[in-house]
C-alpha cells in the first residue's frame, strides 16, 4: 500500500513535467472562445442602453473557462458570466448557452425565449428554437446556425459568421 | 504494530491531499484563454474532451437509465424507491422495515445490500456493516435535493467504487446555483403522513455555493389486519418518523458534503406470525456522512479528484412486552477513508484514468440485550467484529482507435487485512455505427468483499457479465435503445450460483413542448444451476408506461405511470401473480407566483398485491402493500 501510494504520488508529480505543450486545447477554454466570437459576430437591438454583457449558463458553466471571459469587452460592453436556473432571471441575459447534458431540461426555458432578442447556443441535441449548435465533429468543434429561429428575435449575425458555419438553417 | 501501519497510510494520504491542491492552484492560472486566437483558426483545432472526473456516469458502456429532477417533479415522486421503481427492467419490494430493489439477477427478499452501490456525488453511502442501500424515509436525501438519478447495470465497477457486483445507483445532488434561493415545503397525504422542509440554497457572487436542507416526515402509517391468519388487528401503532440535515458547499475546487438522517420505525406485525405483540416492536436507522472533496485540473491534461470522508451508521431494533421482557439488539459502525483519481490525457489517444481507495471499517459493533422482567434475569453482550482496512487500487484506459470506435479497459484490485485480495477486470467497445446509432459491447468479472453482517469468510462472491446495447437516435427526439445480457453470480462459499439472461426494450421520446414519453420492456430468465429451479422474487416480465404532458401550458401538467410486473417464482417453486400498478402527478407549477402545487394518487385502481416474505418467516404469505394513497404538497420560493 505504502509503495504504491508513493509510487502513484511520484507517477503524478513527474507527469507534470513531461506533458508537452500540444496544438489541441481543452474543450472548455475552446467551448469559451466559440461564444465570445458569437457575440462579436452578432448584432443586438437597443445596444447602446445597457453597459453590460450578460452570457448565461443554463445550470453548468464551463468551469474556469467561463469565468475568463468575464471583463472582456463586447460590443463595447463588459462581459459578465452568469450560471442561472431561474426562467425568469434569462430575460435579462444576451446570450444563453445550454450544455449538452442540460438540452433536455432546457426546452421549456428555450421556448420562452424564442422571440426575444436573447442568442440562443446549445449543444449536439438539436432543438427547434436555438439559434446556433456547437457540434462534435472529430475531436474539433463545428457549428450550425439557424437563421429560421432568429427570424422573430431582432438579431442579426455577421456574413462572416455564416461563411464559417458548418450548415445553415434558413 | 497495525495501528501505526495505519496512521503512516492516513498520514500519506492526508499529505498527499493537503500537496495536490498547492500544485494545482499554481497550475490553474495556466488556463488558456483562447478569446485572441481568430475564429478561423479555433476552428481547425483539436480538443481535449473534459473528463467529467467527478461524478457523472451516464456515459458509461452499459445500457443506463437516467432520471432527473424535472421527471421527479413530472411524476411527483417521493422517494429513491419510487425513481429506481420507474427505471427499465428494475422493481421495488418491500418488507414493513426496509425498501430493496431487484434487477438482473438480484432481488432475494431481505437482500440489504442487494450486489448494488449507492453513489452520493460520487460517495458510497451504503452501510459498512450490512452494505445496506436505503430507498425510501430511511434514506439519507430528500429527493428535492435530487438533481439526477443514474442507474448503471452490471459489474463494470472499477470506475465507480468497490462492490459494485451487480449495478450502481448515482445520486448527483443539486447545487445551491441550482436552488437558487429559500424554499419552504409542506406536504399532508393518507394514513396521516406529514412532511415539512426548508432547503436554502444560493451561489454567491465570491462563487461560494452552499445548500443546506432541513426536513421531518412523521406518519401513522396504514392498518395492518391480517383476518385471514388468525384475529390479529394492528391499528395505528405503524408510526414513522424521521428527519434529515443536509449541507453542500463549495468554494472553487473544494467541496464540502454531509449528511444526517434519523429514521424511526415500528415494525408492525408479520402477515404470517401468529403472535401480536401488544406494544409493536420499533427500530431506529441513523445515517451519517461528512466528505471534503477536491478537484482540480493540474494542466490542461491532467485532472485529479481526491476526497477525505467520515461515515457512521446505527442501528437499534426495540422489543417490550409490558411486565414480561423487554430487550434490545444493536448495530454500531463507523469508518472513514480517502481516495485519489487522476486522468490524463498524456498520450494521443488514450485517456489514463487510475487511482488508489483507502478505508478503514474501524467499528463493527453488535449489542445484545435481554430482560426478563418477572425473573430480573439480564443478559447482555457485546460482540466486537474485527475492524477492516481495505484498499483498491485501479488503472483504466480509453482508447479511442478510430474516431469511431474506441475502446475501454481496466481492473480494480480490491483487498483487505482480514484476508481478502482480488481482481475484478473489465472491457467494453464503444462504436459509433453511425451518427445517430452507438454499438456498446461489455463484459466484466466483478468481485466483491462479503459484509461483516455475512460474516463469513473471505472468499469473494462473483458476477460476470456480457452485454450488447444498441442506441438509436431518431429524429424529433425519438431515442431506441436495445440490450441484451448474461449474468453468472457465483457464490464461492455456498457454491451455488446463479444464472440470468434477459433482453430490455426501451423507447423515449419528448415533443417540444416539454412533453415525455418513455416506454420500456424488460424480460428475464434467472435460474440457480445447481438446483435448476427459478430464483425467487425476479419477475420474467417487467414493462413500464411514463407520459407526461402539459395540460394548461406550464400552470398545469400531468403525470401517468404505468408499471407491469410479471409474475414470480416463489419459494418451492410456486409462482405469485403478476400485477400492474398506476400512478398519476398533477403539478401546478408557478400559476400562484414562486408556488408548486402537486397532488399524487399512487395505486390509482387500489390494486391488492403483496410483496414476497423472508424465508425465515413462515407459510408462504406476502407482505400486503399499499393500496390507493394520496399525496398533496406545497412549496413556495422566496
Amino acid at each position: 500500500m505504502k509503495r504504491s501510494f508513493i509510487l502513484l504520488c511520484t507517477f503524478s508529480l513527474l507527469s507534470l513535467n513531461v506533458l508537452k505543450a500540444t496544438d489541441a486545447l481543452p474543450e472548455y477554454t475552446l467551448k469559451a472562445a466559440y461564444l465570445y466570437n458569437f457575440a462579436l459576430l452578432t448584432n443586438w437591438p437597443n445596444e447602446a442602453n445597457e453597459d453590460e454583457f450578460r452570457i448565461c449558463f443554463y445550470k453548468q458553466d464551463l468551469g474556469i473557462a467561463s469565468d475568463q471571459l468575464n471583463d472582456k469587452k463586447i460590443h463595447n460592453r463588459n462581459v459578465k458570466v452568469y450560471t442561472i436556473k431561474n426562467d425568469k432571471e434569462f430575460k435579462e441575459c444576451n446570450m444563453v448557452y445550454v450544455r449538452e447534458e442540460e438540452v433536455v431540461g432546457a426546452s421549456e426555458l428555450i421556448a420562452t425565449l424564442k422571440e426575444l432578442p436573447i442568442l440562443i447556443v446549445s449543444e449536439n441535441l438539436k432543438n427547434l428554437h436555438e439559434h446556433i449548435t456547437i457540434l462534435d465533429q472529430e475531436r474539433r468543434l463545428a457549428f450550425d446556425v439557424s437563421l429560421d429561429a432568429m427570424k422573430e428575435t431582432k438579431l442579426s449575425v455577421s456574413s462572416h459568421l455564416l461563411k464559417l458555419a458548418r450548415s445553415i438553417k434558413q | 504494530m497495525s495501528s501505526q501501519k495505519s496512521s503512516t497510510k492516513i498520514g500519506l494520504i492526508v499529505s498527499a491531499y493537503l500537496l495536490f491542491p498547492s500544485i494545482a492552484l499554481t497550475q490553474t492560472d495556466m488556463t488558456l484563454d483562447a478569446t485572441a486566437i481568430p475564429f478561423e483558426e479555433l476552428l481547425q483545432k483539436e480538443y481535449i474532451p473534459a473528463s467529467k472526473i467527478a461524478n457523472q456516469i451516464s456515459n458509461s458502456s452499459s445500457a443506463v437509465s437516467i432520471v432527473t429532477h424535472e421527471d421527479i417533479k413530472r411524476y411527483g415522486y417521493k422517494t429513491l424507491g419510487e425513481i429506481l421503481g420507474s427505471m427499465r427492467g428494475l422493481h421495488v419490494f418491500e418488507d414493513y422495515e426496509y425498501m430493496y430493489l431487484g434487477g438482473r439477477a438480484y432481488g432475494k427478499p431481505g437482500d440489504y445490500a442487494g450486489r448494488v452501490i449507492l453513489l452520493i456525488d460520487g460517495y458510497k453511502a451504503n452501510d459498512s456493516f450490512y452494505g445496506q442501500a436505503f430507498f425510501k424515509e430511511d434514506g439519507l436525501l430528500d429527493i428535492s435535493l435530487i438533481e439526477r438519478v443514474e442507474y448503471i447495470p452490471g459489474g463494470n465497477s472499477a470506475g465507480y467504487a468497490t462492490g459494485a457486483l451487480l449495478g450502481a445507483v448515482n445520486i448527483i445532488t443539486k447545487n445551491g446555483n441550482d436552488i437558487g434561493g429559500t424554499v419552504v415545503s409542506y406536504g399532508r397525504g393518507s394514513h396521516d403522513t406529514k412532511k415539512r422542509q426548508v432547503v436554502f440554497g444560493e451561489k454567491f457572487d465570491n462563487g461560494f455555493d452552499m445548500v443546506l436542507s432541513y426536513s421531518d416526515f412523521d406518519t401513522k402509517g396504514r392498518d395492518h389486519s391480517y383476518f385471514d391468519s388468525g384475529v390479529e388487528v394492528q391499528e395505528k401503532n405503524n408510526y414513522e418518523e424521521n428527519y434529515r440535515v443536509f449541507l453542500k458547499t463549495s468554494y472553487k475546487n473544494l467541496s464540502l458534503e454531509g449528511a444526517l438522517v434519523d429514521h424511526k420505525k415500528n415494525i408492525p406485525i408479520y402477515p404470517n406470525y401468529l403472535y401480536v405483540p401488544p406494544i409493536p416492536d420499533n427500530q431506529q436507522d441513523q445515517n451519517s456522512f461528512i466528505r471534503l472533496k477536491y478537484d482540480s485540473d493540474l494542466t490542461q491534461n491532467t485532472k485529479i479528484s481526491s476526497s477525505l470522508w467520515y461515515g457512521y451508521y446505527n442501528y437499534h431494533y426495540a422489543m417490550k412486552e409490558p411486565d414480561l421482557y423487554s430487550g434490545f439488539y444493536e448495530t454500531d459502525a463507523k469508518w472513514y477513508g480517502g481516495d485519489i483519481k487522476v486522468i490524463g490525457n498524456w498520450f494521443e489517444n488514450h485517456t489514463l484514468s487510475f487511482g488508489i481507495e483507502y478505508r478503514h471499517d474501524y467499528r463493527l459493533k453488535e449489542y445484545f440485550y435481554d430482560n426478563y422482567l418477572e425473573s430480573n434475569s439480564i443478559n447482555f453482550d457485546t460482540v466486537v467484529h474485527t475492524p477492516r482496512k481495505t484498499s483498491s487500487y485501479y488503472l483504466y484506459d480509453n482508447y479511442t482507435v478510430t474516431p469511431t470506435l474506441s475502446i475501454n479497459f481496466g481492473a480494480r484490485y480490491e483487498k483487505s487485512d482480514t484476508g481478502y485480495g482480488q481482481t475484478s477486470p473489465q472491457a467494453s467497445l464503444v462504436w459509433n455505427i453511425t451518427k445517430q446509432r452507438v454499438l456498446k459491447l461489455s463484459t466484466a468479472i466483478t468481485k466483491r468483499q462479503k459484509t461483516p453482517y455475512e460474516n463469513i469468510g473471505t472468499k469473494p462472491e462473483e458476477a460476470k457479465k456480457t452485454e450488447l446495447v444498441i442506441e438509436e437516435s431518431f429524429r424529433r427526439k425519438l431515442k431506441l435503445l436495445g440490450s441484451v445480457y448474461s449474468y453468472t453470480l457465483f457464490d464461492e462459499i455456498f457454491n451455488s450460483s446463479v444464472k440470468a439472461t434477459g433482453a430490455e426494450l426501451e423507447l423515449e421520446k419528448y415533443w417540444q413542448n416539454t412533453t415525455h414519453f418513455r416506454l420500456s420492456y424488460a424480460y428475464q430468465k434467472a435460474i440457480i444451476k445447481e438446483l435448476d429451479t427459478k430464483f425467487v422474487n425476479i419477475p420474467n416480465h417487467n414493462a413500464k408506461i411514463n407520459f407526461a404532458t402539459p395540460l394548461i401550458d406550464e400552470r398545469l401538467r400531468l403525470g401517468v405511470e404505468w408499471q407491469y410486473i410479471g409474475k414470480k417464482a416463489y419459494y418451492n417453486q410456486k409462482t405469485i401473480p403478476s400485477y400492474s400498478l398506476t400512478n398519476i402527478n398533477l403539478l401546478s407549477h408557478s400559476w400562484i407566483p414562486d408556488t408548486d402545487i402537486s397532488l399524487k394518487v399512487k395505486n390509482l385502481w387500489d390494486k391488492k398485491y403483496g410483496d414476497i416474505t423472508w424465508e425465515r418467516s413462515n407459510g408462504d404469505k406476502l407482505y400486503p402493500q399499499d393500496g390507493r394513497t394520496f399525496w398533496f404538497e406545497i412549496g413556495y420560493k422566496f
